[in-house]
């Protein structure tokens, strides 16, 4: 089996979205960064010292759900209709 | 159906390509199916960034955030049309036909709160779908050899990129407070399942061991990307804009 990279999209993804609109932020679409940069080789994007970094996995995020939250099981969940591209 | 294809301002150009001819017919047909399939996907996706769009202004999403929905909507169209002709080049046609958008009508998730529902269809499709999918898509692209293939992959990933933006940036924005947070982080983990589960679904037209040369992961594969998109990602970024349990 080929062996797949991790994920470079952390701070591709996440850093530069959030950054967009939290302090600093001028709130311009000149503040875009260039999404084309991440997606210019399989090396660029990455930003291995945060994705590195100690993550939480999803049953550490199951283990935080409040278990009293006003949400409805799973199967009444509706899922969003981009949930599917393939 | 609409046929031929429209026209785009920003239309993406696909390579020649030889390794198209050099597949059996089996496999140009389950490509094929694929991308019409997903141009479907696509369009429909698409509509419901239109769908979105007004109700973020609404609830007094920042501008950056409006204007990534307005080119999302435009690239989803975009990608609808390039999926479509990917389609008709595998299959050798000429004529390029555009499905239908898929139904893509938004969901309620019956808070009662605008902000709420807003938020969590910007979480669901933003920072989980689309993040997922710009994973999945780097990946297909990484193994892609197909000049066409890699063009498209690439060209689809720039634009997910900036779709998985949008939420993430409507999440750390002024527009989302603490509250709302909290509550948010109560709805994320099952709505990182159900993305999950859709994601891991089958595709029902490409063998098992996919095909790899043309961007298509095997199913093995595409488990463990969306995997590590949830790892790698979306749940370290749930964290970095505070949407946990103890913001």
């Amino acid at each position: 089996m080929r062996t797949l990279r991790r994920s470079p999209l952390f701070s591709a993804v996440v850093l530069a979205g959030a950054s967009l609109t939290s302090a600093g932020a001028c709130g311009s679409t000149e503040s875009v960064p260039g999404s084309a940069d991440a997606a210019s080789g399989p090396g660029t994007g990455a930003d291995a010292t945060t994705r590195d970094a100690a993550l939480p996995t999803t049953d550490a995020a199951d283990a935080n759900e409040p278990k009293d939250a006003a949400c409805p099981p799973d199967s009444e969940i509706p899922t969003p209709p981009c949930a599917l591209i393939k | 159906m609409r046929s031929p294809s429209r026209a785009h301002a920003n239309r993406i150009e696909l390579p020649d390509d030889a390794t198209i001819d050099l597949l059996a017919d089996a496999s140009r047909r389950a490509i094929a199916g694929h991308w019409h399939h997903r141009a479907s996907a696509e369009l429909g996706v698409a509509v419901a960034f239109e769908a979105l769009r007004p109700r973020l202004r609404e609830v007094g999403a920042s501008d950056v955030v409006l204007a990534l929905a307005d080119k999302a909507i435009d690239d989803e169209r975009r990608h609808g049309e390039l999926c479509a002709r990917l389609a008709a080049r595998y299959l050798g046609e000429a004529v390029v036909t555009v499905p239908d958008a898929r139904a893509a009508a938004l969901p309620d998730f019956g808070t009662g709160d605008e902000p709420t529902e807003v938020a969590l269809l910007a979480l669901g499709m933003c920072c989980i779908n689309e993040s997922v999918a710009s994973e999945w898509i780097r990946s297909c692209w990484q193994v892609a050899t197909s000049p066409a293939a890699a063009a498209a992959n690439k060209a689809h990933l720039a634009d997910e990129i900036d779709h998985a933006r949008l939420g993430w940036a409507h999440l750390a924005s002024r527009a989302v407070g603490p509250a709302l947070k909290k509550s948010l982080a109560a709805w994320a983990p099952r709505l990182v399942r159900v993305n999950v589960a859709e994601w891991k679904k089958r595709d029902p037209y490409l063998p098992e061991e996919g095909l790899a040369a043309h961007g298509h992961l095997s199913a093995v594969e595409q488990e463990e990307v969306v995997d590590a998109a949830v790892r790698d990602v979306v749940l370290p970024g749930l964290v970095h804009v505070g949407v946990t349990t103890a913001s």
